[in-house]
C-alpha cells in the first residue's frame, strides 16, 4: 500500500474495496467512511458508455476531482479503489 | 318474348323483377341534368340554382368529411379495456422480460463493479501523474460555464395558439 510521501503533494489517501468498504486510509482521509460512500456513489452514477460513447475500450484509467487548492484522484487497481487527496499545484504546459 | 332488337315492352320488368333487361345502375343524376336544356329561361335559372345549391352542399359535405378524417378526436376514442386473462398474461410477460433484463444487468455489474474505471496494474504511477495544467482547467471551466449559460437561454417560443377553435364560425 502506498503512504504519504510516495505520491507528490499527497495529503491523504483511502483504499476501498469494490463494495465500498474501507481497507486502508491515512492522512486527511483517515477513516473517512462518509467520503468513501461519496466516492462510491460518484463511480456508480454513470458508466463509461454514457460519457464516452462509440469507444469499445475499457473504462477510464483515473478520475480527477479538482478544486482550487486540492484535488482527489481516483483509480481502480487490483480490484481496489484508490483515492488520493493531493494539494493542487497547477503547472503550465511546457512550451516548445 | 322478343329478339335482341325487340321494342316490345316486357311486362315482367315492370314488376320490379330482376331479369336481363333491368338496369344495373340507376341513373338519377343524368335525369336531373337533362332537364336543363329543354326548359325555358325561368325554369333554367331555377333548376340551375337548385343544382348550384346541391353542389355547394356536397362541397361543404366534402370539406366536413375531409376535416373529420384529419382530426383525431381523443375524447371519442373508445378505450380498450383489458380482459382479466389478458391482463394476467401481460403481467407474466412483463415480469419475464424484467427478470431477464435484471439478470443480464447483474451479470455485467458483477464483472466490473465500477464501470467507470478500468483495473490498472500500477496505481501509484497513475496517481502520482502530474495534475491537469491550469490552461486546460481554465478552458474546461470557461467552456462549461458557456454551456450552462447557453442552456439557460434555451426556451420555447410559442407563436400559435395551442388550442384552435374548429368549425365554429
Amino acid at each position: 500500500m502506498h503512504g504519504i510521501g510516495r505520491i507528490p503533494d499527497e495529503v491523504g489517501h483511502l483504499v476501498l474495496s469494490e463494495d465500498g468498504a474501507v481497507i486502508a486510509s491515512g492522512g486527511e482521509l483517515e477513516n473517512a467512511e462518509q467520503f468513501g460512500a461519496t466516492i462510491m456513489s460518484l463511480l456508480s452514477c454513470t458508466n463509461k458508455t454514457q460519457l464516452w460513447p462509440g469507444d469499445s475500450g475499457d473504462g477510464f484509467k483515473k478520475i480527477s476531482v479538482t478544486y482550487t487548492d486540492h484535488s482527489y484522484v481516483i483509480c481502480l487497481s487490483n480490484k481496489n479503489i484508490h483515492v488520493v487527496k493531493r494539494k493542487f499545484v497547477p503547472h503550465d504546459p511546457i512550451k516548445v | 318474348m322478343g329478339c335482341c332488337c325487340s321494342t316490345e315492352q316486357e311486362n315482367l320488368s315492370q314488376d320490379g323483377e330482376v331479369n336481363e333487361r333491368t338496369h344495373l345502375l340507376s341513373d338519377p343524376v343524368s335525369n336531373n341534368y337533362q332537364v336543363n336544356p329543354s326548359s325555358n329561361e325561368y325554369g333554367n335559372h331555377y333548376s340551375s340554382s337548385v343544382t348550384q345549391k346541391s353542389d355547394e352542399q356536397s362541397a361543404l359535405n366534402r370539406i366536413l368529411q375531409l376535416t373529420a378524417s384529419n382530426i383525431i378526436d381523443v375524447g371519442a376514442l373508445e378505450c380498450h379495456t383489458l380482459e382479466q386473462h389478458e391482463y394476467i398474461e401481460r403481467v407474466r410477460l412483463y415480469n419475464q422480460r424484467l427478470h431477464t433484463l435484471a439478470s443480464v444487468k447483474n451479470g455485467v455489474r458483477s464483472r466490473h463493479e465500477p464501470q467507470l474505471l478500468c483495473d490498472i496494474p500500477a496505481a501509484e504511477r497513475i496517481l502520482s501523474a502530474q495534475p491537469i495544467s491550469s490552461a486546460d482547467l481554465s478552458l474546461m471551466l470557461t467552456s462549461s460555464q458557456k454551456i450552462v449559460t447557453a442552456l439557460s437561454q434555451v426556451r420555447v417560443e410559442h407563436k400559435e395558439d395551442l388550442v384552435v377553435p374548429f368549425g365554429i364560425p
